[in-house]
């Protein structure tokens, strides 16, 4: 009987350890993180001093071109709202005259789309469905693609490669960066470089060579559904392009209609 | 007998008490996120009308439902924050500096005209030339949005639902030099939303009667 007694004692005591140590179901799940995500952020950095060195060759190669044309192959994961996910193919040809010239064209699948940029105003044309919208723009491009995010919503496609300084901001939120070796991009030998990042995981293929020029990009989104994924192989690097006349401006067909630019936030009813 | 009952009792005190502690009710709710995640998976492909691929003629979208998909980040870089300029508006007024577009201004015509406020202005309207383009003038300040176009400012939107692409019944009607789809008597206007292009219903009556 006793013995009892002393298992049911245990029990019930384990039992009663167990309720308050599980936290209350309407207790904000964050609360207990909020001092190890702190202390997490405010870790260094962990990046191979081989990876930074190769990034910054690549990133101080861009920075001094001062005209830059190139092709990129994308492959683009999206995720549908009930899951499904299915991936677009599409080809992106950028010119880029700093500080204050851009065109990108990007055409394939759903999209033949132009984006033109000459220091003063950005047009932005969707061929196939007729529209077309021009927005005042500031005088350079790196203001141009934060005016274009923070206040229309629009995520220029590798803009990272475009900023006067292309590797100011990558390495911000970058927790561990390291080196995987020499591995095939685009059909030339690379760096292959890691990332990871808290919202994104990210490798970058830089070609071996003179011009250590980015081969590869891929980006794993963490912050949706199915980690979907962005992927830019560089097929074709030209530093010396022959400019027509009038590619960074754009001259509107009849047939072609104005619109213009929700601001940003703007949603539909009971959309958040 | 009465050894089996004593071995019996410490399980089912048990029992009891995880059944106390657990929360029945929550075993329920496991089933949500297993479902969910089967979902996610592509359970759904047959009875979602996943006929034949992905559609990405003109005008139809892939009918997985549900609305437009979400696109891997295409970049690195954290987003900038909203930053020091202020988010315009849809169609900022003229506000005290000199507005965007050089010219009469968009005050309200003299005289009683039968548009009170800034109504749109259909006809010759004061602008002459209708290039589309915004012209040299000079852009002062945050850069503006370039406002409303030489036709005047679109009606307000209705808040119901958009349309992420355009059905094949949709009719264009053109009113004062803005193209509208019909569909199911509603105008739609087309716009841009970030990267996307949608189409946002207009209040009042299709074709508006102006």
């Amino acid at each position: 009987m006793r013995r009892m007694f002393a298992t049911l004692a245990l029990v019930v005591l384990l039992g009663a350890t167990a309720a308050q140590a599980a936290p209350p179901a309407d207790a904000p799940e964050t609360a207990p993180k909020a001092p190890a995500q702190a202390a997490t952020a405010a870790k260094a950095p962990d990046i191979t001093p081989e990876t930074k060195s190769a990034l910054d060759a690549t990133c101080a190669f861009l920075k001094a071109q001062p005209v830059m044309a190139f092709r990129a192959e994308i492959a683009q994961d999206e995720v549908y709202p009930k899951g499904q996910t299915v991936q677009t193919n599409r080809v992106l040809d950028v010119v880029l005259k700093r500080p204050d010239k851009l065109y990108a064209r990007v055409t394939g699948d759903g999209r033949d789309r132009l984006f033109v940029y000459d220091g003063k105003t950005a047009t932005r044309v969707d061929l196939d469905k007729g529209v077309y919208a021009v927005l005042a723009a500031p005088p350079t491009v790196d203001a141009l693609l934060d005016m274009l995010a923070s206040q229309y919503g629009v995520s220029a496609p590798l803009s990272d490669i475009l900023y006067a300084d292309p590797c100011k901001s990558m390495l911000d939120n970058v927790r561990v960066g390291d080196t995987l070796g020499d591995h095939l991009a685009a059909g030339r030998s690379c760096r292959h470089l890691y990332f990871t990042q808290a919202n994104a995981d990210w490798q970058l293929w830089i070609e071996n060579g003179k011009q250590p020029v980015p081969r590869k990009l891929v980006i794993i989104d963490k912050e949706k559904m199915g980690w979907p994924q962005y992927e830019a192989t560089f097929v074709r690097f030209d530093f010396h392009p022959r400019l027509a006349p009038g590619l960074f401006t754009y001259t509107p067909a009849k047939n072609m209609r104005k619109i213009d630019f929700l601001p940003v936030g703007a949603t539909q009813a009971g959309e958040k | 007998m009465r050894t089996f009952l004593r071995r019996l009792a410490p399980l089912a005190a048990a029992l009891a008490i995880a059944g106390l502690v657990v929360d029945p009710g929550h075993l329920l709710t496991l089933s949500g996120p297993v479902l969910s995640q089967a979902e996610a998976r592509g359970g759904h492909f047959g009875g979602g009308g996943f006929d034949g691929g992905p559609h990405f003629d003109a005008g139809r979208a892939p009918r997985f439902g549900g609305g437009r998909p979400e696109p891997a980040r295409p970049h690195v870089r954290p987003e900038p924050g909203p930053g020091p300029r202020p988010t315009p508006g849809p169609h900022p007024g003229p506000g005290p500096g000199p507005g965007p577009h050089p010219g009469p201004g968009p005050g309200p015509h003299p005289g009683p005209g039968p548009h009170p406020g800034p109504g749109p202005h259909p006809g010759p309207g004061p602008h002459p030339g209708p290039g589309p383009h915004p012209g040299p003038g000079p852009y002062p300040g945050p850069w503006p949005h370039p406002g409303p176009g030489p036709w005047g400012p679109p009606p307000p939107f209705a808040p119901g639902a958009w349309l992420w692409a355009l059905p094949a019944a949709a009719v264009a009607v053109s009113i004062a030099g803005v193209t509208y789809y019909n569909y199911h008597n509603v105008c739609y206007l087309p716009q841009y939303q970030g990267d996307n292009l949608v189409y946002v219903p207009v209040q009042g009556a299709c074709p508006p009667p102006y």
